[in-house]
């Protein structure tokens, strides 16, 4: 009724702005309007009519006035309507197998039946792009691994579900095309379950400097309650071996209860835990234990399965495969002790135990003998301290115990620098009698290193033994790998209850961006005062630690023999250490598992053996297939990054993929220690729309937004042609839309003159 | 509380040969009187050995941890007939002797004087070396052994000295029997890394007591064999050394006696040196 009146919908009134059609002024306009009002005023003052009367007269008659006035100055909205026949919006269908899960309504009457989102999907495209008319063409589209042009809507329902989802890809192409084409929208009807793994922050960048506003429809239930999903499974790439690995699963679930979670190797059962999912949240991280077992590879299975047999109808995003490198070469720390003592012992028994980490030590035992352990061959260490940078950095940290500086040459100083800046290794220093500063270390160039400004004097005496407390600072508590117990009461109470150490070094003023972790509490005649006794921080690509104390073994020696926590501090220590630690070749895959994809993503990045970047055009890996062919693969050199290279490999082949390589590298001496780097991965076919089978509503939402579209429900997708005429970008022109035959203008008059009419026949003055 | 016990010699020097000179045992001619008069005056001499240790002990009590390294000689419990303090054999010129030697031989930073240590105080862990001399008249009590136990299982190491014959190897069997029911004791190989820390022992003669060096024997009460054996912890390394119809002890007493020769004594040093060493390293 109003459009009938208005002569226009109310969104091109709300659109256009006002104008007149006629070249006359518009202020000569509002001079005959006010010249007609007192003509009206002169000529109603000669009837013999009462006031109030007079004043109806004017408004009926003025208005009359005013409105032919108006039209005959020809009223027109000025508006920018989209080129017919030039402007396009593409109507893109998701057509992956999870497209075809029956969880849409048919009707908003009958929520009981349902339909499947591509059927859904394909019945409103048709609705709104074909049926009804709109000043844009459409263009259709089936999104699935590829993007495919359709010519009607018939042709998208015949064509099959595809195995996987790249709407990354898809939309790349279809706005790569923007130039050639006039493309004023795009409508993404989907679930919103990409799993092309193509998304990134370039991506969203791309779309959204596009300039094409993407309006998504998303269609399938938001949340499966009844579902269980194994969404995710970090396992670490390496374990040693004989050691039990942590593997952290990712369940998502709509409700709670009890569930199993197996991991077989093969037909074994490796581990299996009952789980409890809680109540309320849609998804829970589980940890499962998991023997490492013997060296090599192993291929393992996860599951997840709910005891409520009435659950989890859809038990086929209930699996994981991940594959285990198992290795016998841990991470190796050179331990250097200037003298014999009871940390050195102590410290070795807590961290030979751990099976990720070697330790390689040498002990002063004599004024003229060095007593070596843990070395793998008698020329190992056979000249004492690393000469070689070489031998140093092939270590992964180096722990420094009472030795004077000066027993290392300035070279070798220089490198044990080196060795945490550039080679991106760990440095421990621990105090002693030849220990920190009063070993000479405040004058020597490792200084530099660390988190700590020694004394630099040459008598510097700041090794004592007085008893004296070793308790976590505020950021000690807060570091992991400090933690003695589970809880932060259990962990305050474990290091409270240490037995006291006996010997305290002075660390000096602790360097701007280092972290105290352990404060040494000594208690002074019922004075308690604190040092520093445990200093980190990140020094170039490494980091260096300072410990006040050689008096832990106290704690082993004073605490029950079944006691942890002495084992416990060291263990965690080298864990610590060892973490994070550069190595020199190191390669990676974009995924642990690509289902449904042929192509995968390879990152490689390595050093020389002095740790500069590796600077070559190409770097040659081989990669064992699932068939056991073996290819060499020649990755690219990344320009803007040194030593970092990229490649993509074909994966067509399911089952595990080895890609590694070992040093020497190209142009490097054969004579260089052989360092070695592997990586692998699975690849599966028909099981990657089993996962995230529910609508990805915020992935849809934020493609909208990026692009300036809209994202809307399924219910709500009528909404899409007031949308679309909203916002697109589509060829416009500027067209005057003629006002002055608008009905409301000659209803106007005819009220107007008709209720004056009836007035004077009222008053009997016709 | 005592941290650690240590005996100066130059301080304090009690004579037990005086107070608890032992009397002649096997006289046949005992009368029934003379029977009860000698139990008597045993009790009375244990009664009184037992009040003069815990003196000398407690009165030369001082801490001792200006060093990394001090000499602990374990002060143990032995057969009320058996008057004389077996423990301190040797003492105190023994450790006095073999600490300067560690000092100078080593890196290590050793204090000049031992400390006299009971199994059961409570800082005998601080002090994770411990020597015992003459074990085949040890005995233990059972809190004690269990002590010892846990000593030996966090990491501290026993090296144990001066016992001959069958008779006191199964009395000090008997005692670590006590202490680890499970534990066998075996014989470290002459490859064993407690002969070759510091210095290659792979030959080794036996170290006589001067006793018995003096007439012309290298042995005693039948302990031909010289044996170097040991009592290992799950990771095969040794907790306790044992040097079996052997009396290292006095060869480090008479390093400054010109009739004890002077190769026995090298060797009784280089095995104690190696042992501390294998102790801090193992």
């Amino acid at each position: 009724m109003l459009e009938w009146l208005f002569k226009y919908p109310a969104q091109t009134w709300r659109e256009a702005s006002l104008g007149f059609e006629n070249a006359w002024p518009v202020w000569l306009l509002a001079a005959l309007v006010v010249a007609a009002l007192l003509l009206i005023i002169v000529s109603l003052r000669r009837r013999p009519l009462s006031v109030g009367r007079r004043s109806w007269l004017l408004v009926l008659q003025g208005s009359v006035a005013t409105i032919v006035l108006t039209m005959l100055w020809q009223p027109v909205l000025d508006v920018e309507v989209a080129e017919q026949g030039e402007n396009t919006v593409a109507w893109v269908i998701d057509t992956s197998s999870s497209m075809g899960t029956d969880d849409v309504p048919t009707s908003r009457v009958a929520a009981t039946e349902q339909q499947s989102r591509v059927s859904a999907a394909t019945t409103l495209v048709q609705r709104l792009a074909i049926d009804e008319q709109t000043e844009f063409d459409a263009d259709l589209y089936a999104l699935g691994s590829s993007l495919t042009s359709a010519a009607s809507v018939e042709q998208l329902t015949q064509l099959p579900l595809a195995p996987l989802t790249d709407v990354a890809g898809g939309l790349d192409e279809l706005l790569g095309t923007v130039g050639e084409s006039a493309l004023a929208a795009v409508v993404l009807v989907s679930d919103g379950s990409d799993n092309a793994a193509q998304i990134d922050a370039q991506w969203w960048q791309r779309l959204s400097s596009a300039g094409v506003p993407v309006h998504t429809v998303g269609v399938g239930r938001i949340s499966r309650p009844e579902d269980i999903e194994l969404s995710d499974v970090s396992l670490p790439e390496q374990a040693a071996s004989q050691v039990a690995v942590t593997a952290t699963l990712r369940i998502t679930h709509g409700a709670g209860g009890e569930a199993r979670v197996r991991v077989l190797a093969g037909r074994d059962l490796v581990a299996a835990q009952d789980i409890q999912l809680p109540e309320g949240v849609g998804e829970s991280v589980h940890e499962v234990s998991i023997p490492a077992g013997e060296s090599g590879i192993r291929q393992l299975r996860f599951e997840v399965a709910s005891t409520d047999a009435l659950m989890d109808p859809d038990q086929t995003n209930n699996v994981q495969p991940r594959v285990l490198r198992v290795v016998d070469a841990p991470r190796r720390i050179l331990y250097v002790e200037g003298e014999p003592r009871w940390e050195y012992k102590f410290l070795r028994r807590a961290m030979g135990d751990h099976p990720g980490v070697e330790i390689v030590s040498l002990l002063r035992t004599s004024p003229n003998k060095f007593y070596r352990q843990g070395v793998r061959d008698s020329d190992e260490l056979a000249d004492g301290f690393p000469v070689t940078r070489e031998e140093l950095f092939s270590y992964d940290a180096v722990i420094i115990g009472s030795l004077e500086a000066a027993e290392l040459s300035t070279a070798q100083q220089l490198a044990l620098r080196d060795f945490v800046s550039i080679r991106g290794g760990s440095l421990l220093m621990l105090a002693g009698r030849h220990g920190l500063a009063d070993g000479g270390w405040g004058r020597s160039v490792v200084s530099a290193a660390l988190p700590v400004i020694l004394d630099a004097r040459l008598a510097a005496k700041t090794f004592e033994r007085v008893r004296s407390q070793l308790v976590p600072s505020v950021s000690g508590y807060r570091t992991p790998w400090l933690a003695l117990g589970e809880s932060y009461d259990d962990n305050e109470a474990a290091w409270l209850g240490l037995p006291a150490v006996a010997d305290i070094q002075s660390l000096g003023a602790v360097k701007p961006g280092a972290v105290v972790l352990l404060d040494s509490i000594i208690d002074n005649r019922g004075l308690s005062s604190a040092e520093p006794a445990l200093v980190s921080q990140r020094y170039g690509k490494g980091q260096s630690l300072v410990l006040g104390s050689s008096g832990t073994w106290r704690w082993q020696m004073n605490l029950d023999s079944t006691d942890q926590r002495h084992e416990r501090f060291w263990r965690q220590l080298a864990t610590s250490l060892v973490d994070g630690v550069v190595p020199r070749i190191s390669i990676s895959a974009s995924r642990s598992v690509y289902r449904d994809t042929d192509t995968a993503q390879l990152v490689a990045s390595a050093y020389d053996a002095d740790y500069q970047p590796l600077l070559q055009s190409t770097l040659a890996v081989q990669m064992t297939r699932p068939d056991g062919s073996v290819r060499t693969v020649e990755l690219q050199s990344d320009a803007r990054q040194p030593g970092l290279y990229r490649g993509v490999v074909e994966t067509n082949l399911d089952g595990p993929y080895t890609i590694n390589a070992t040093t020497p590298l190209g142009g490097e001496s054969p004579i260089s220690a052989s360092v070695s780097a592997e990586h692998w991965w699975v690849r599966e076919s028909g099981t990657a729309e089993n996962f995230t089978n529910t609508q990805q509503q915020g992935f849809l939402q934020r493609v909208a937004d990026v692009t300036g579209g809209r994202y809307l429900s399924f219910s709500d997708a009528d909404e899409l042609t007031e949308a679309l005429a909203q916002t697109n970008v589509a060829l416009k022109r500027e067209v005057s839309l003629p006002l002055w035959d608008m009905p409301l203008f000659f209803i106007c008059l005819l009220l107007a003159k008709a209720l004056e009419w009836l007035f004077r026949l009222r008053w009997r003055r016709l | 509380m005592s941290i650690g016990l240590t005996c100066n010699k130059s301080t304090f020097r009690p004579d037990f040969n005086v107070v608890l000179v032992s009397p002649c045992y096997t006289c046949s001619s005992y009368t029934e009187h003379a029977r009860v008069q000698t139990r008597y005056s045993q009790t009375m001499k244990f009664i009184a050995r037992a009040f003069l240790v815990t003196l000398v002990v407690l009165s030369c009590a001082r801490a001792s941890h200006a060093h990394e390294f001090v000499f602990a000689r374990l002060v143990y419990s032995q057969s009320l007939f058996d008057d004389w303090p077996r423990w301190r054999a040797d003492w105190p010129e023994a450790e006095t002797h073999f600490n300067a030697g560690l000092q100078r031989l080593t890196r290590l930073d050793v204090a000049p004087d031992g400390v006299l240590m009971r199994m059961n105080d409570d800082t005998v862990f601080d002090y994770p070396w411990l020597y015992v001399v003459e074990v085949g008249s040890m005995t233990l009590s059972t809190s004690e052994a269990a002590t010892l136990r846990e000593y030996l299982l966090r990491g501290g190491f026993m090296m144990v000295d001066d016992f001959h014959g069958r008779y006191e190897w199964q009395q000090f069997e008997a005692v670590m029997k006590q202490v680890f029911p499970n534990k066998q004791i075996e014989d470290l190989s002459d490859q064993h890394e407690a002969f070759h820390v510091l210095y290659n022992l792979e030959s080794r003669e036996q170290i006589p007591g001067i006793r018995a060096l003096m007439n012309n024997r290298t042995h005693e009460k039948g302990g031909t064999v010289p044996r170097w054996r040991g009592i290992v912890d799950e990771s095969n390394r040794v907790m306790v050394a044992i040097n079996f119809n052997q009396d290292i002890g006095d060869a480090w007493e008479h390093a400054d006696d010109a009739r004890y020769p002077a190769s026995l004594t090298a060797q009784a040093y280089r095995l104690g040196v190696n042992y501390v060493l294998y102790s801090l390293t193992h």
